[in-house]
């Protein structure tokens, strides 16, 4: 990959990274600094990647590895568990232009039913968030999906109804209110 | 709740609007992934930030400070980092003291980075008593495998590890000690076992929590102490990999320098 092939892939997958990188770290600050070794990984690592290789796929599955590198040598290093700080996520709410004419109390309403989702999935064991991260935030198809896990397709499908049965089932319980959003 | 509604709730929450310019190569993080940066990469500014980004140290400290006592440390996650040997210098200024450091010590580990944070001692209603800078440099071998020095300056109410050494020895004028202590990181909401509140109350024991964590990990971690020259140093095994032996060598190559 060559630099221009770097900034092409900034422009046309930027955004999907850099939130997959986000929400799976939990903070904007954290998620950020994945983003950019991520894209950095991407240029040394140019003489390895296949031609005919997704080049988000390839990203995100090299965001991820890097990112439970981190966690681990975090998690060890300070003597303490990783860190989750989804104030900053909440802060940022979802996107925007999907509850119009809404009050100051009814964004902030949503905003946090937001984060009570984003907490929920936070919660889910990892074989079921991380294909439920990579479909939404990072835009995947469930074949990219299975290709990055090294998993077979139906296993990442059953993965991602499980993960959302297990949301909705939450949600429910705690009466949420969906006209919120 | 609808299947279409669920969906919705689902996408919303999962796609947080990205702003086009913070998909940007940074520039100065691109230096520093190249070694060739002399400057301080400083990550958070927003003071929202900074609550957010607290952290609690894993042990509990408990010791008089100038009447009040040290409750439990706590360390910010910001920092500030160093990709070269050359930029020590920069990071003992930025830390405020002088520590005894090597490019290179015994059993092939060479410097790999250094991080400057700050840690606050705060007192049992949690208000700060007192802020106070570590420097972390991290030492790597061929393999991959890592050792941590650790420096403060000796402050009043700190200590580095609450129980007896495995062992002491003396490492020039200085006064080396050996532990290891064993650290099982548990999930948010993990609720503890008998055996947890026994083995909790053991000295050299940690249950820590995180949210962030699907599963219960543990881990064993030897630690190396020594204070020369009003400088408090940890030295940081991860896994216990080397031997005692070789944790009070490569304090000897720090200690006495050369």
């Amino acid at each position: 990959m060559k630099e221009t092939q770097l900034e092409q892939t900034v422009r046309l997958y930027g955004k999907d990274i850099l939130r997959f990188c986000r929400i799976t770290t939990g903070s904007v600050e954290e998620g950020d600094e994945l983003y950019q070794d991520t894209m950095l990984t991407l240029l040394e690592k140019q003489e390895k990647l296949d031609p005919g290789q997704s080049i988000k796929s390839y990203a995100v599955a090299v965001s991820l590895r890097l990112w439970k590198n981190r966690r681990r040598k975090t998690a060890r290093r300070l003597r303490l568990a990783p860190q989750q700080s989804l104030e900053d996520l909440q802060a940022q709410g979802g996107q925007p232009g999907t509850a119009e004419g809404t009050s100051p109390e009814e964004i902030v309403m949503r905003k946090s039913q937001l984060y009570l989702v984003r907490r929920l999935v936070e919660q889910l064991p990892e074989q079921y968030r991380l294909p439920l991260q990579m479909y939404y935030s990072a835009d995947l198809p469930v074949k990219a999906i299975a290709q990055i896990l090294k998993l077979p397709e139906n296993t990442v499908k059953s993965r991602l109804h499980r993960a959302k049965v297990t949301i909705r089932r939450k949600l429910e319980e705690m009466e949420y209110d969906t006209a919120a959003i | 709740m609808t299947q279409q509604q669920f969906e919705r709730i689902l996408y919303q929450a999962l796609r947080p609007e990205v702003a086009a310019d913070a998909t940007a190569i940074d520039d100065r993080h691109r230096r520093k992934r190249k070694g060739t940066c002399m400057n301080i990469k400083k990550f958070v500014k927003k003071a929202g930030m900074v609550a957010a980004a607290l952290v609690l140290l894993g042990a509990t400290t408990v010791c008089a400070s100038g009447g009040a006592v040290v409750k439990r440390l706590v360390s910010r996650t910001e920092s500030y980092r160093y990709s070269s040997f050359q930029d020590m210098d920069q990071a003992m200024k930025k830390a405020g003291f002088q520590m005894a450091v090597q490019e290179r010590l015994p059993g092939g580990y060479v410097f790999s980075e250094a991080a400057v944070r700050s840690t606050e001692a705060r007192d049992a209603d949690d208000r700060r008593l007192f802020c106070y800078y570590k420097i972390d440099v991290e030492y790597r071998d061929a393999s991959g495998k890592t050792l941590d020095l650790i420096a403060h300056e000796r402050r009043e109410g700190i200590v580095d590890t609450e129980h007896a050494p495995g062992q002491s020895r003396m490492v020039g004028a200085v006064t080396a000690s050996y532990f290891v202590d064993h650290y099982k990181l548990v999930p948010a909401g993990y609720e503890w076992t008998q055996e947890d509140e026994k083995l909790a109350r053991q000295p050299g024991y940690f249950i820590s929590e995180g949210s962030g964590l699907n599963a219960v990990q543990e881990s064993e971690v030897a630690l190396m102490t020594w204070e020369q020259d009003g400088i408090c140093y940890t030295l940081m095994d991860m896994g216990a990999q080397e031997t005692a032996n070789q944790l009070f060598a490569i304090a000897g190559k720090l200690v006495l320098g050369g």
